[in-house]
């Protein structure tokens, strides 16, 4: 196995890549009780188009989620009960590029390591424990279809995207996952379940060896790569929509302003580099410590906001959510700094001092870096540990080129009042 | 380890692991409308400016310059006391340097016994934007449909200390001004039980510099706690919603002290609370009539409170189940290895409570301040709670109140 030593970190981070192309990171923390194990696949609800041969795929929305839930239903057992008798969590979650399945515990690690592996390869669906998941899925869905922070959102993703598939909801609609059967389940399985697709990442009290004997001619893991091809999408630069108007029931009005950034114009080749830019920039602008926060709540413009930024493919989406009765203040407010942004060194230097200090912080919780780890696996298709040495590298001068390629002009304002005031 | 200055005392928790220390000023009093909204309101006033930093930008730049200090409060319930504390959470001296912690305790100091204050008021535009945003959230509190249901059913009981909550005290919030609360400010700081914890690999210094707090902890003789009386009529609000909501609350009555502490925590768990918990396999593995489904223990106020979305058609059916859940648990209808995996599940938290400050800090407030048994202690207990246990406090279940909020179209 590989080493990487971190600064602040009490054990280096051990990682190697399986000869069925399996990436596995183990964190230990010995001074810790519980360990977590995490399976990430590079799957998501965006990922209902691809080729099998020349056959092109379209599955119906909602199959990643379905599939998710449906793990879990094995064969012979419910493994929530197996969990359970070891005092063990056991959790999924599933967004629009993938899906992750995770446990902690602080017991019998190697039998509770062997069951998440069996839960995960050796699916079993029936149409009978397909047609039985519906109905849980149906509520979750009118659960977040109820939920006025889930509503702004979806109306916002379908705004700023054309055809991107971001703009479908993550679990489907009521009407699409009626389409779901236990063959389009195997299917998806069998396409996106693959080691060289997915990265476990396990942490806390562990013992690698204990590990690596586990995974290493581990027969349910023979399985066969492939190459898989999703269909590219064509997502046009400009927005689909610039506005949108809600009624739903809420007390206050509320409000997203979210901008479609084309990174194309970029010229540094580094993506996260550039990724890292754009967020501190927008937290320089927005967020805590700006002139733009005291401006409206100085001014009442909203009595709360927060900020939010997303990598999707080559653009950068980032939306202001706020509660506000002056919304066009308020909007006005953002434009205003948005066409006049200025960056100092010295704000710059002191956001470097901030994620020095969270480094340190971060040391401290190792689910942290797993998860660093996961989301850099599926954003960049490469590990990065090396955040210090990268926040270290950051200067005014790459930022400032950066504000000048990139154009705030396509964006969509979406509104949300309450029902009666229609 | 206690350490008794002039006026209250600090209790430390020295453990090296970490490398953050973390800090809470904890004051206690009895609980009351009043009182509740308003200690929270002072404190997030307190920790958004104060004498040095005229501005929240200014104030929040001050902490990032510390190795972005971390000073956050809340204020909270817990029976009959109401428990606000100031947190701070600093990298450790050691990874920065002793200037930077001395001036981190500085800022605490400063942040409690400096505010913004002038003319014996705070400053207006600090106080109304707080304001604003303490109004804000407590508005978004009635945009979540199941928030809605749980607190129409707690806060019926008036009387009673779980029917206080932020909606029903935002009177308090509405009529005070920035006098009144400066006022409430200096009766706050004089008629509280204080204490300070300390979780991390702190030394005399920082002892020593926190012992100099001007902080004087008044003895409170705490009342009785409320608990809910009779039981109401059910409750039907109608909303155009795509999903039903519900929550039933129920009473625990006559729970003895081994029942309170431990064998209602376990009973909790099998009902609602493992994964596999009786409510989730019935009603949702079973017949996929939920996604969610929960119980919520009130630990001080012997109160259990289960709630659901479902859809309106199935609501009377899952209330059904509920109920027989319920009488599956008062006639020992249940495997065995759902208890030992409560037991588990509780014992798998405690025994592991060192792997965070923020927990170490939990254990040791609440042991001085609602006097929670040691951990030692708490795990021997848990492991004693037996099956037969669990169905005698299960018959101790009296169901009080239920509130539906279902679909307008179901109105009848």
């Amino acid at each position: 196995m590989k080493e990487y030593k971190l600064k602040y970190l009490d054990e280096p981070i051990y990682y190697e890549k399986l000869d069925n192309g399996l990436q596995v990171y183990i964190i230990p923390k010995y001074d810790n009780k519980n360990y977590d194990i995490s399976l990430t696949v590079k799957y998501g609800s965006c990922d209902t188009n691809y080729f099998i041969g020349k056959e092109e795929i379209c599955d119906p929305l909602g199959t990643a989620h379905y599939l998710e839930h449906q793990l879990f239903n094995m064969e012979d057992e419910k493994s929530f009960s197996k969990f359970s008798s070891y005092g063990t969590m056991a959790n999924a979650g599933t967004s629009y590029f993938q899906t992750r399945y995770y446990i902690q515990g602080s017991k019998a690690f190697k039998e509770n390591f062997n069951y998440f592996l069996k839960m995960l390869f050796t699916p079993f669906f029936t149409d009978e424990s397909v047609n039985k998941e519906r109905g849980i899925i149906e509520e979750e869905i009118k659960m977040n279809d109820d939920d006025i922070y889930w509503i702004i959102d979806n109306k916002v993703r379908n705004n700023i995207f054309n055809t991107h598939p971001i703009r479908n909801k993550i679990a489907g609609e009521v009407d699409t996952i009626k389409d779901i059967t236990k063959d389009t389940l195997y299917r998806a399985y069998n396409y996106f379940y693959i080691p060289k697709n997915m990265i476990l990442t396990i942490n806390g009290n562990v013992d690698k060896d204990v590990i690596m004997d586990t995974l290493r001619n581990n027969k349910l893991l023979n399985i066969k790569n492939h190459k898989i091809v999703r269909k590219e999408i064509k997502e046009n630069p400009l927005t689909h929509s610039e506005y949108g108007e809600l009624y739903e029931n809420v007390t206050s009005p509320k409000l997203t302003y979210a901008f479609k950034i084309d990174k194309s114009n970029i010229k540094i080749k580094d993506k996260r580099l550039v990724n890292m830019y754009l967020s501190i920039l927008f937290y320089l602008v927005f967020d805590e410590i700006s002139l733009f926060k005291e401006e409206v709540y100085q001014n009442k413009y909203c009595s709360r906001y927060d900020e939010n930024c997303m990598f999707i493919d080559n653009y950068c989406i980032f939306s202001i959510n706020a509660d506000s009765t002056y919304a066009d203040l308020f909007k006005d407010t953002v434009d205003k700094y948005l066409s006049n942004i200025h960056v100092t060194e010295e704000e710059l230097n002191r956001i470097k001092k901030i994620d020095i200090a969270n480094e340190i912080r971060n040391s401290e919780n190792v689910n942290r870096i797993a998860r660093d780890i996961q989301n850099s696996f599926v954003l960049y298709d490469k590990i990065y540990l090396d955040n210090i040495k990268m926040f270290k590298k950051l200067n005014i001068k790459e930022l400032n080129e950066i504000i000048k390629n990139i154009s705030f002009d396509n964006n969509t304002f979406v509104l949300m009042l309450p029902k009666n005031s229609r | 380890m206690e350490y008794k200055s002039k006026n209250f005392n600090i209790y430390g928790y020295q453990i090296k692991k970490f490398k953050t220390i973390g800090i809470r000023v904890v004051f206690t009093t009895n609980v009351n409308k009043r009182d509740f909204i308003l200690s929270d309101f002072l404190l997030a006033l307190l920790t958004y400016t104060n004498n040095n930093y005229h501005t929240n930008r200014e104030y929040t730049m001050a902490l990032q310059d510390l190795y972005d200090l971390y000073l956050s409060s809340n204020s909270m319930r817990r029976g009959n006391k109401l428990v606000s504390t100031l947190e701070l959470n600093m990298i450790d001296p050691k990874y920065t340097n002793k200037k930077t912690m001395k001036d981190s305790i500085k800022m605490l100091k400063e942040t409690i016994f400096n505010p913004y204050v002038y003319d014996n008021h705070f400053d207006t535009d600090s106080f109304n934007i707080v304001k604003d945003q303490f109004k804000s959230f407590i508005e978004s509190l009635s945009d979540n449909p199941q928030n809605v249901v749980n607190e129409t059913a707690v806060s019926s009981y008036k009387d009673s200390n779980i029917g206080i909550t932020y909606t029903i005290c935002k009177q308090y919030l509405e009529e005070i001004d920035e006098y009144k609360l400066y006022e409430y400010y200096q009766e706050f700081l004089n008629n509280r039980e204080i204490a300070i914890y300390i979780c991390g690999d702190y030394n005399d210094e920082l002892i020593d510099l926190l012992s100099k707090f001007p902080l004087k902890s008044k003895k409170i003789d705490y009342l009785d706690n409320k608990l809910i009386d009779k039981k109401q009529e059910p409750v039907y609000l109608y909303k155009d919603y795509n999903q039903a909501k519900l929550a039933l609350l129920t009473k625990i009555e006559n729970e003895t002290e081994f029942e309170k502490k431990y064998v209602s925590t376990i009973l909790n768990s099998i009902l609602g609370g493992l994964q596999d918990s009786l409510l989730m396999e019935s009603i949702r593995e079973e017949n996929s009539l939920v996604y969610y489904i929960d119980s919520m223990f009130y630990k001080y106020d012997q109160a259990l409170m289960i709630y659901a979305g479902c859809s309106s058609t199935n609501t009377d059916f899952v209330l059904k189940k509920i109920d027989d859940c319920i009488k599956d648990l008062s006639s020992g209808n249940f495997n065995d290895d759902k208890l030992s995996a409560a037991i588990t599940d509780v014992l798998v938290v405690l025994e592991d409570y060192e792997r965070s400050p923020y927990l170490i800090l939990d254990y040791i407030v609440s042991r001085n301040v609602l006097h929670t048994d040691s951990m030692a202690d708490r795990i021997k207990n848990y492991k004693k709670v037996t099956k037969e246990d669990v169905m005698a406090l299960a018959k101790k279940i009296k169901t009080m109140k239920l509130v539906l909020l279902r679909d307008n179209n179901e109105r009848i």
